[in-house]
């Protein structure tokens, strides 16, 4: 898998931005590029990281579902190396079904119609 | 039954019944939640209820379900905040699933909860104008990388409009680390590399799943 894109924001050490154009499948390079921000606000002793991902289309929940999985464990493990040193070990897979909804998408291209 | 209004995943390296000793154990909520103390006996059908460290009470409920240390159930009302109370009750469920060596909690709450992210000023905010070009501060104080971005970002202007992009997924995670090192985690390439986000240079970003920690 691979994820290429632009940064559009660099404002260490508060936001970062960068534009996502996934390619580990050919057809997924037919979508739209979306956004992932990240906001790190000091809170207390801590830090709060909220991580923001957006679209210039309306995406199903069933394709959002994929980074809805995968941005915990990348989180998460963010957090444990952070603190303690240490990634956390995770093994992450595409939910079920996300290639037929990847070839469905492109083939309808849902990002078109306004 | 109704679709979930929040969810939140997080993974966490320890056992299913260390987690669940720690969701259920009076003296360990303490210590992550703010002081909150919880009085229930964890059976279901049992009251439920969280109280601030002054004595009043936070919220109250009934558990549904508990399956140690897989399943906890609660049937969940806020009791300090008038509003909140008048939504009445929603059901918070806390599933803990073995991810290899990590396990994970998972809390769905179904009620319509109030929104904690302001959406329309998170997309004011997005819109905002892009910082000027050439004002980036690089780890890489190398000329040549620094003016590469800036060509770049004034290629972007004209490309991507950020009031045209609506936030769909937010995750919100506090971390005990200064923002430079939480900065520095997320864009320096050896850093992420082992939390999954590497960075190369010249303005490109470079998210790679296979930079994912397999090794413990």
């Amino acid at each position: 898998m691979n994820v290429r894109g632009e940064v559009v924001e660099w404002s260490p050490p508060r936001r970062f931005a960068s534009t996502w154009i996934v390619d580990w499948v050919p057809e997924l390079r037919e979508f739209p590029p979306c956004l992932v921000s990240y906001d790190i606000e000091p809170s207390g002793e801590s830090v709060k990281l909220t991580m923001t991902e957006s679209y210039s289309w309306d995406p199903p929940d069933a394709l959002l579902s994929g980074g809805r999985s995968g941005w915990p464990a990348i989180l998460s493990s963010l957090k444990s190396v952070l603190e303690t040193g240490k990634p956390l070990v995770i093994k992450l897979e595409p939910p079920k079904g996300m290639m037929e909804l990847v070839k469905e998408l492109a083939a309808a291209r849902p990002w078109l119609k306004v | 039954m109704s679709k979930p209004k929040f969810v939140y995943v997080t993974y966490i390296r320890t056992t299913p019944e260390k987690l669940w000793a720690a969701l259920t154990d009076p003296q360990t909520i303490k210590k992550y939640w703010f002081n909150i103390t919880a009085e229930c006996d964890w059976e279901p059908g049992s009251p439920w209820s969280l109280k601030f460290a002054d004595g009043r009470t936070a919220d109250t409920g009934e558990i549904l379900e508990a399956v140690p240390p897989r399943r906890l159930v609660i049937r969940w009302r806020n009791e300090f905040k008038p509003e909140l109370k008048a939504e009445g009750y929603s059901r918070c469920t806390m599933e803990i699933e073995m991810a290899d060596y990590s396990i994970r909690t998972r809390a769905a709450r179904r009620r319509s909860l109030p929104s904690r992210t302001n959406w329309k000023a998170r997309a004011r905010n997005s819109s905002r104008p892009f910082p000027a070009a050439g004002r980036r501060s690089c780890r890489t104080s190398n000329r040549c990388s620094r003016l590469a971005t800036s060509r770049s970002r004034r290629r972007l202007k004209a490309v991507v409009d950020r009031s045209q992009f609506k936030p769909k997924t937010v995750y919100v995670i506090y971390i005990a680390a200064p923002p430079e090192n939480v900065w520095r985690a997320l864009t320096d390439p050896e850093q992420s590399q082992r939390a999954a986000v590497s960075k190369s240079s010249r303005g490109s970003a470079v998210i790679s799943s296979s930079a994912f920690p397999t090794a413990g």
